[in-house]
């Protein structure tokens, strides 16, 4: 703007200036100059596109319609679409412009990269030292552990154990078919773990056992010393690159924190599961007892009044069952829905069981998937969510919340627990739903 | 339109040889960039003018290496449209090169 004001010249003053170093007459230059506008112009609008050879080419340029906002009132509007004359120079004649500044090149800034290598070679080395920090407090944790859970398990198996013959006696009376596939999966977990118990109290064959803690303690050595050269081969490398990492290093202490973390929920989760079958195994023991009591009760009076008491045995058994079922919801484990076939269909035990442990099918949940969507698929109302999610615990931690990637097993029910026509099926699931949400 | 049909249209027009046409174009581009290298604007009554504008220096960054750069100054030669011609090309159909 500024060299604008200072010199402006018209063409017309160059006139004489062209007209003598071309060697034409002034007026023809003065009528080439008018037609040149003339025909520059005509040029613009027929094609749109002019060149002038050595100087440059003016062109039309089509601006697109764009909203606009009136800065002093706040107001849209909209800027229509409208043609702009636009001048590409030659290459040439940009060079011959800029002749004053030709010679001057795009230089790198590097000056401060020198006192930022510094700085981050501090803020290194402090995270290295938090780092050890954390990989020490991580040792001492193996160590308690190792020490602390013996006795803490101990006590465990031993009730369990009770448990586990209570039941088989009481599962055996009532049915021998039943039975099976209960029994044996507390056989693996009760008959094996009180060996190493016995040892560990009579203290005959110790060895093994410390032979164990060696390995489980070699093996965390082995997992600490990868990570370590795992993370120096990193920090060499981005030493190189002096960039960016220090949320590398953020990053890492939070894994490292976050797997510590796990070990311990872990092990606490474990600790309450075993709890909670014990509990559940007392419970269907105390019940199994009752319903023989009561079958014994009536077959004792059914011989002699029969007819009056076939129909009170009805009922009696959904409310076995409704108190199963809260108890069975709290206690969370697939189980529970084999148990609650089992009463229910107490002639038909066999094949009710039979079609509960079969697996329909498995979904591997994609993203935006949910319980209820995959339940109205398999079981035709969405409803029926709960069985999936009671014979998926093990991997659903919170039914609200599936996330892509889990596998789930889609038990196959029989009609007195899915049935769409039947109402009752919906208001049971309904209510084994809100319990399960109340948690 | 290139220029060899520019030349014709200017002979046609101004009842000059394309000989001369060629020959006063030549010269006046030259006097013009002569101008222009001064830093006076060379304007053209009712069309617009040809200036030159002077670029600041600046420090670019590269987004990807994060490296600094002194871009130096430059100078560029740049058409100021006149505002009555601004007004005629405006409301021109879109022309589609």
């Amino acid at each position: 703007m500024k060299s604008k004001d200072k010199n402006k010249i018209s063409i017309q003053e160059l006139l004489a200036d062209i007209a003598a170093s071309s060697g034409c007459d002034r007026r023809e230059v003065d009528s080439f100059v008018r037609s040149f506008v003339n025909v520059l112009d005509k040029g613009i609008v027929d094609d749109g596109v002019v060149k002038i050879k050595g100087f440059g080419t003016l062109k039309l340029q089509w601006n697109e319609p764009r909203k606009s906002v009136n800065v002093r009132t706040g107001e849209e509007y909209v800027i229509p679409g409208h043609n702009k004359l636009v001048f590409v120079p030659e290459n040439a004649v940009k060079d011959l412009i800029n002749e004053k500044y030709a010679q001057m090149r795009a230089m790198d800034v590097n000056e401060e990269n020198g006192n930022d290598e510094n700085e981050q070679l501090a803020k290194l080395h402090s995270q290295a030292l938090e780092i050890k920090g954390l990989l020490d407090d991580f040792n001492k944790v193996d160590k308690k552990e190792s020490v602390s859970a013996e006795p803490a398990v101990e006590p465990q198996p031993e009730v369990k154990e009770e448990a586990v013959v209570e039941e088989t006696a009481s599962v055996a009376a009532v049915s021998a078919s039943t039975s099976e596939t209960i029994v044996s999966a507390p056989n693996g977990e009760g008959y094996v773990e009180p060996a190493p118990i016995e040892n560990y109290d009579t203290g005959e064959r110790k060895v093994p056992l410390v032979k164990k803690k060696k390995m489980s303690k070699v093996i965390d050595w082995i997992l600490i010393a990868f990570l370590v050269i795992s993370l120096c081969g990193v920090i060499f490398y981005i030493e190189k690159e002096t960039s960016c990492f220090s949320s590398f290093f953020d990053t890492e202490i939070a894994n490292i924190k976050q797997y510590i973390n796990e070990r311990d929920s872990d092990d606490a989760e474990r600790k309450e599961q075993e709890r909670l079958q014990e509990k559940e195994r007392i419970q269907k023991a105390a019940l199994k007892a009752r319903e023989e009591e009561m079958r014994a009760n009536a077959e004792k009076t059914g011989i002699s009044d029969s007819a009056g008491y076939v129909p009170v045995e009805i009922p009696q058994k959904p409310k076995a069952n409704v108190e199963k079922k809260d108890k069975s919801a709290a206690a969370a484990t697939t189980e529970s829905a084999d148990k609650k076939d089992k009463t229910s269909n107490k002639p038909a035990a066999a094949p009710a069981k039979q079609s509960s442990g079969e697996i329909l099918a498995t979904v591997t949940i994609g993203k935006g998937d949910r319980l209820t969507l995959i339940a109205e698929k398999y079981y035709g109302h969405k409803d029926y969510w709960v069985y999936i999610f009671e014979a998926n615990k093990g991997v659903i931690k919170n039914p609200d919340a599936v996330s892509a990637g889990m596998t789930l097993k889609i038990p196959k029910l029989g009609s007195d627990k899915v049935d769409v026509n039947n109402p009752q099926t919906l208001t049971k699931a309904k209510e084994l739903a809100k319990q399960y949400l109340k948690k | 339109m290139n220029s060899r049909k520019l030349q014709e249209s200017i002979a046609d027009d101004a009842n000059l040889s394309l000989e001369k046409v060629d020959k006063i174009m030549e010269t006046m581009v030259n006097v013009m960039l002569d101008q222009l290298k001064e830093g006076t604007s060379v304007s053209f009554q009712g069309f617009g003018a040809f200036e030159v504008r002077k670029k600041e220096q600046r420090l670019s960054v590269n987004p990807l290496t994060k490296k600094r750069t002194i871009i130096p100054p430059k100078q560029v030669l740049v058409f100021r449209t006149g505002n009555t011609y601004k007004d005629k090309i405006k409301d021109l159909p879109r022309n589609e090169e």
